[in-house]
């Protein structure tokens, strides 16, 4: 029984973390495992992920502020970062006037502050200098201008929601998936064993 | 051929400009025309003369027309300008000559405003130029350009950093020249003047004087005028900066002329503007009338305007209109035109801010409760996390005015409004502190938030968001809130906030057993309540953690019940919630500190949690070995660092083996400075505290590498570099020629505050660097306090090469970190060897010496501590002090108004004056004035009157002439009356007295020492004699010992004066004084029973059995010895001087 209530604990840590919020209330009521945190917050985690990934970054920021306004006053690498792409999303808008306005208000004085980020800057203001049109040869920084930027920066506002109400950043599953298909590589190289071939179902060689 | 080419561009360009191409284009067919064009005058390819000036004049015609028809008039002005010139080129021919030629002419062009045009000749310049810049020629124009956009930058006021780089690049190029190098030495002083300027900052203006100076002299050197009246202009705002006009004018008086004359529109409009403002002092003695010095802002001004400088255009109508503000109501219209002006020239800068004036507008204007909402909700979103957007709301009285008025109790805004309007306030509360002027407006929302925060009607989330907004306030400015916290009632809000500390468990279990079965909504709410629960218990934990800090709240705390409240949040069921925890564990630490009630019955705690009974010292070494978290277990280290020292711990190898070794873990761990600064600026400081007064545990240290690994902190670049570079200072000093290196002596002075100043750069206004700076100030506390006691630990700081960075740090910028270094430097200078050798060879004197005239005076008092051990005698440091003026500097503080900074003065001047020569003793009575000295013989803190002792008997002891010296100053009278009454008061008979009477005891030692006339003053004195029979039998063995100097040196035999001499002892005997010497002949002191045989001896009492059997005394040492031995019994009280 030990052991079922460690696994279902996993599953629910995996599930809170990754914001599934229709599969925890129905987890919590079959397991009996509280989920520790509200359902709510989880609802308003991912409205806030899903705009980000959407583009719609001041809705991201005001959602974020009403949750918990000490995020983004204690994080200024990610209020950089969703700043950063607000200027993205208004450079693929074809918005340059909005953007170049925004540029000079907002993220020169971030630039100004923290050193450290002028690099970046700089980089996501040459976006400026190239043709975006997609006929155009890709420039060195139209990765930005990628969806993966989006996940990048919508990820690391979901770690820090996270990590502003004391749960991990990373569910623990994966982690020890990882961990267990590694030691069955090491070990595998030593002795023979009884190796899980099937990780879904559990089945052994 | 290129002629004919150079036709064929120019026809192409007219084509182009026909058929309506992009101008880019076109500007690129015109250079080419233009290169052309050049080379074929260079060259001179073409045999026809008149040729290619044909087709350079019809090149410039074609150039004008085209700048023409893009809108620039003023360029076409000067291409045709050019085109009249022609003949020149025609005569020059040289390539380098015309290319300097445009050069030159851009930067004239540039400095007297005409900024379009100036950059039209460079672009010529640079088009003739050849490609390769390493050629000497493409220097010049290179070098003009970056000069002209790093001014242009500065003028503009840019950013700081886009500012910075300009000037790097531009500094790049100009290394190469040394007139260019001094021009750029002094746009670099002139930089920081404008940052100064801008930030109010005095550190950062002063930061420019050694540049200025040095500047100056190296300009003087090489003739060069221009410099010297830049640098002259430099030194006069310094002075006029520290309000003193006059010093300033006449600064700039023998410079004016030349400035008028030869100078461009912004040196003249500089120089103006300053004597503008010397003249509007009222301090300045030169009163002109008002209109001539309205005259001289209105030139100032338009000086400025043709630059179109506007940062300068406003201060000029500031500085105008506030001058005639004060000149009475005839020149009121003259007054608000140039207050209209000024206000026209902000708005125009502030076109940005508009928008949000607009917002603000808005909400003043809104009536309802959801458009008001609706407003703050989008305030709230661009403040939060945006420091600029911060500063421009709190800067904003109608807002703040707002937040009040929404927040009052009554008024009848709706929860929403009040949620709303607490957040806004809590997220601007993050920079009260860099706003001074509006800290006094914004204070007023603290007792409002207060009283949100404890009233029972407010919802949670109203309570969170004003907690919130408290905790921020007070954390970020403890200062500002403390001073302006009248309207809160300190002991309805401790109360409220120990309510809220209940176990967020308790109160979910309650909720829990009512309702048995699980539901996944009634479940959802309890979740999200407790979670709310725990936040608003770590939010008051927090604030009562900072509250404690505050004057007596310590004790108010601990009666509202809060360590039994704290110590059950620390239960293991709710390890979940770490930052709770954390707070939890920081408040207790700070609630215990230094209270040894609070501690005591916190260590007889118990916490009844879910598993059971806890004893609270456990819980926290439970936290301490197993907390996940490295801050988790930094604070429950911290709590038992601070009970350990006022309580017993039950098991005595907690400090030494656990909290010790944890905590030099947690700064070893060097990868956090890039991840968990926080932990980093922390834990040097728990770890300082405990080891401070330990010398088990300063040795332990040691051996836990300690030392070394706060040096890797130190010496990181990070870290180093918030202290200052020395890399700059090198630099300077290779560029430096022959002819320099004879001022050196200037720039060795300033080469620290080059360093410091290098420091400002970079760390100016970035927020990063300013934690690095909490770091280096943590790490050097730790330095200062773990080789604080022992000698082994001082040589491992100096073999772990950390003395550069602590004398880099002497001069550092930040208050904190100059005063940690000063608190370093006396740790090490209590071992005499360091005295001798190492600190001097590190040049510590100097940086600390200026250290006295600090701003602050927390900096003060820890430099002039340091200096009580550097001016000692056998210190080598002790002549660069008094060679810079220290005796001059040490009796001004003397005059300062706080305790310490007093104390420590007049404790230097005293060690300064040990066994020191007759003139550095009469210098020193010069400065001080013998009344000075009586008036602190008499202060009213017995510590000053101690050391005023201390320094009179300094004074007498040596040469005859010294005593005889006292006598004429002081006054033989005054001695009497001062032994007298400091000798003979019982008013007060405790133990701090002890002090006062050995010093009294030695003065009179030091007297008898003299001649007749002075031994007279002792001998006739019928109250002294019985003070020393009294005295000799004091508890004290150090007063007893002095009681018996006195009877030795007014018994010491003299040949030359046998007849005194006998009539001396006849008094002596004659009031018994033998047989109060046989009474303590076997006295439990050793040294006291050896005095006591010398005396009996001199008293003729040879033949007793005593005396015989001590022929071994070292007799030799009676005279002069007397004193010398004495001081060095005092010594250690010498080495650990000061406070």
């Amino acid at each position: 029984m030990k052991q079922y209530s460690d696994i279902n604990k996993l599953i629910m840590n995996y599930l809170v973390i990754e914001g599934y919020k229709d599969a925890v209330e129905k987890f919590a009521s079959e397991s009996g495992i509280p989920p520790n945190v509200d359902l709510e917050s989880i609802d308003e985690r991912m409205k806030i992920r899903t705009a980000v990934q959407e583009g719609r970054i001041d809705e991201a920021i005001g959602r974020v502020n009403d949750l918990d306004p000490e995020i983004l006053d204690t994080n200024s690498r990610l209020y950089f970062h969703l700043q950063q792409q607000k200027l993205i999303e208004f450079i693929r808008a074809g918005k340059i006037t909005d953007a170049l306005d925004f540029a000079q208000e907002e993220l020169a004085m971030r630039g100004e502050e923290n050193p450290e980020f002028l690099e970046e800057l700089e980089q996501t203001m040459s976006l400026l200098a190239f043709d975006l049109s997609p006929q155009a040869p890709a420039s060195p920084v139209s990765s930005l201008l990628d969806y993966s930027q989006r996940l990048k920066v919508a990820g690391e506002l979901n770690a820090a929601i996270l990590q502003s109400q004391c749960q991990e950043r990373n569910p623990k599953l994966p982690a020890l998936l990882k961990m267990l298909v590694w030691s069955q590589n090491q070990l595998e190289e030593k002795v023979s064993f009884p190796k899980i071939t099937n990780l879904a179902t559990g089945e052994l060689a | 051929m290129t002629d004919l080419q150079a036709m064929g561009e120019i026809g192409i360009v007219e084509n182009l400009l026909v058929s309506g191409r992009n101008p880019s284009d076109v500007f690129k067919r015109l250079k080419l025309a233009q290169t052309s064009i050049v080379q074929s005058i260079v060259q001179q390819e073409t045999s026809d003369t008149a040729g290619v000036l044909e087709n350079d004049s019809l090149f410039l015609l074609k150039n004008a027309s085209v700048w023409e028809y893009y809108g620039q008039s003023l360029v076409s002005d000067l291409h045709l300008n050019a085109q009249n010139s022609i003949p020149d080129f025609e005569k020059q021919g040289n390539i380098e000559e015309v290319i300097q030629k445009h050069s030159i002419r851009a930067e004239k062009l540039f400095l007297n405003g005409d900024q379009s045009t100036a950059q039209q000749a460079i672009e010529i310049a640079k088009n003739i130029a050849p490609c390769e810049s390493n050629f000497h020629s493409s220097r010049i124009w290179m070098h003009i350009d970056r000069k002209i956009t790093f001014l242009k930058s500065l003028y503009r006021c840019e950013y700081p950093s886009t500012i910075l780089l300009h000037f790097k690049s531009y500094t790049e190029l100009a290394e190469l020249r040394i007139d260019w190098k001094f021009d750029a030495r002094f746009l670099e002083a002139l930089m920081f003047l404008k940052f100064g300027d801008a930030n109010k900052d005095r550190n950062v203006t002063s930061a420019a004087i050694p540049l200025i100076l040095s500047a100056l002299t190296l300009s003087k050197a090489y003739g060069q005028d221009r410099f010297v009246r830049n640098a002259a202009v430099g030194l006069a705002k310094f002075y006029l900066c520290s309000n003193m006009p006059d010093s300033a004018i006449d600064a700039l008086n023998p410079v004016f002329g030349a400035i008028l004359v030869h100078s461009n529109a912004l040196e003249r409009g500089a120089a103006t503007f300053l004597l503008a403002k010397c003249l509007a002092k009222p301090t300045n003695t030169k009163k002109l009338s008002v209109d001539k010095i309205v005259e001289n802002f209105d030139t100032a001004f338009a000086a400025f305007e043709s630059v179109q400088c506007f940062h300068e255009m406003s201060q000029v109508m500031e500085e105008k209109a506030r001058f005639l503000h004060g000149c009475g109501p005839e020149y009121y219209d003259q007054r608000n035109a140039a207050a209209a002006k000024f206000r026209w020239i902000e708005d125009q800068k502030k076109k940005h801010s508009a928008k949000w004036k607009i917002v603000l507008d808005r909400l003043s204007a809104a009536a309802d409760d959801a458009t008001r909402t609706q407003i703050l909700r989008e305030v709230k979103n661009a403040v939060i996390g945006n420091r600029g957007k911060k500063l421009f709301f709190v800067s904003s009285p109608p807002l703040l005015q707002c937040l009040a008025q929404i927040l009052d109790p009554e008024s009848r805004a709706n929860v929403e409004l009040r949620i709303q309007a607490a957040c806004v306030a809590g997220s601007l509360a993050w920079v009260i502190e860099s706003v001074p002027t509006y800290a006094g407006e914004f204070a007023k929302l603290i007792p409002l938030l207060a009283h949100a925060s404890t009233s029972a009607e407010s919802s949670l989330s109203l309570v969170e968001a004003s907690l919130r907004a408290l905790k921020t306030a007070i954390t970020s400015s403890p200062n500002a809130v403390q001073a302006n916290s009248v309207g809160i009632n300190n002991f309805v809000l401790i109360n409220s906030l120990v309510q809220k500390l209940d176990s967020p468990l308790q109160q979910q279990q309650q909720s829990q057993s009512s309702t048995p079965e699980y539901s996944p909504t009634q479940f959802s709410t309890t979740t999200k309540l407790m979670q709310q629960k725990v936040r608003l218990c770590e939010l008051a934990a927090s604030i009562l953690c900072d509250l404690s800090l505050f004057g007596n709240t310590q004790v108010e705390i601990v009666a509202a019940g809060a360590l039994p409240k704290l110590l059950s949040l620390l239960d293991n069921s709710l390890v979940q919630y770490h930052k709770m925890q954390e707070s939890a564990l920081d408040a207790i630490g700070c609630i215990v500190r230094g209270n040894a009630n609070a501690a005591r019955s916190f260590v007889g705690m118990f916490v009844h949690g879910t598993t059971g009974e806890e004893r609270s010292v456990a819980v926290l070494l439970r936290f301490l070995k197993e907390g996940r978290y490295a801050m988790t277990r930094l604070l429950a280290a911290a709590c038992l660092s601070n009970l350990y020292r006022i309580v017993n711990l039950e098991n005595q190898r907690i400090p030494s083996q656990l909290l010790l070794p944890t905590l030099i873990k947690l700064f070893s761990d060097t990868s956090a400075l890039s991840t968990d600064l926080a932990l980093i600026e922390r834990s040097p400081l728990v770890f300082a505290e405990l080891v401070g007064e330990s010398e088990p545990l300063q040795k332990l240290a040691l051996e836990g590498d300690a030392i070394s690994k706060l040096a890797e902190i130190l010496l990181s670049i990070e870290v180093r570099g918030s202290i200052g570079s020395t890399a700059y200072v090198s630099n300077l000093e290779e560029g430096e020629s022959d002819g320099a290196k004879a001022k050196t002596v200037l720039l060795g002075k300033s080469k620290n505050d080059l360093v410091a100043q290098k420091n400002a750069l970079s760390n100016y206004t970035t927020v990063s660097s300013k934690t690095y700076e909490k770091v280096a100030e943590s790490c050097l506390l730790a330095i200062s306090s773990v080789c604080s006691l022992r000698e082994d630990c001082r040589k491992n700081v100096i073999d772990a090469k950390l003395l550069p960075v602590i004398v880099a740090a002497l001069s550092s910028v930040s208050p904190g970190i100059r005063s940690a270094a000063c608190k370093c430097t006396r740790s090490l200078s209590r071992s005499v060897k360091n005295l001798r050798t190492s600190l001097v060879d590190a040049g510590v004197a100097y940086p600390l010496f200026t250290l006295l005239s600090d701003d602050s005076v927390q900096v003060q008092t820890s430099a002039s501590a340091t200096l009580c051990n550097i001016v000692l005698d056998f210190s080598p440091m002790k002549k660069t002090v008094i060679e810079n003026g220290g005796v001059e500097k040490l009796v001004g503080l003397v005059g300062s108004v706080d305790y310490n900074v007093r104390l420590n003065a007049i404790w230097a001047l005293k060690n300064l004056l040990y066994q020191a020569g007759s003139d550095i003793k009469a210098k020193v009575m010069q400065e001080m004035g013998w009344d000075r000295l009586k008036q602190l013989i008499f202060d009213p803190h017995i510590g000053i009157q101690e050391q005023a002792l201390n320094l009179l008997r300094n004074l007498v002891c040596g040469k005859e002439d010294d005593i005889d010296t006292v006598f004429y100053g002081f006054g033989e009278a005054a001695l009497s009356v001062m032994f007298d009454k400091k000798l003979s008061d019982h008013s007060c008979v405790s133990s701090d007295h002890d002090g006062i009477i050995l010093q009294t005891m030695y003065i009179i030692v030091n007297i008898a020492i003299g001649s007749e006339r002075h031994k007279g003053l002792i001998i006739g004195s019928d109250s002294i004699l019985e003070n020393i029979m009294k005295y000799m039998n004091h508890e004290k063995p150090l007063i007893r010992l002095a009681a018996v100097w006195c009877v030795i040196n007014l018994t010491e035999p003299d040949e030359s004066h046998p007849k005194p001499t006998s009539d001396r002892l006849d008094r002596l005997r004659s009031i018994g004084i033998q047989d109060a010497l046989k009474r303590i002949c076997l006295d439990s002191d050793r040294d006291v029973r050896d005095r006591v045989r010398t005396a009996l001896k001199n008293l003729g009492e040879v033949n007793t059995r005593l005396a015989n059997n001590l022929m071994d005394l070292d007799e030799d040492a009676v005279g002069l010895g007397s004193s010398e031995m004495e001081e060095m019994q005092d010594l250690s009280s010498y080495l650990s001087g000061g406070h």
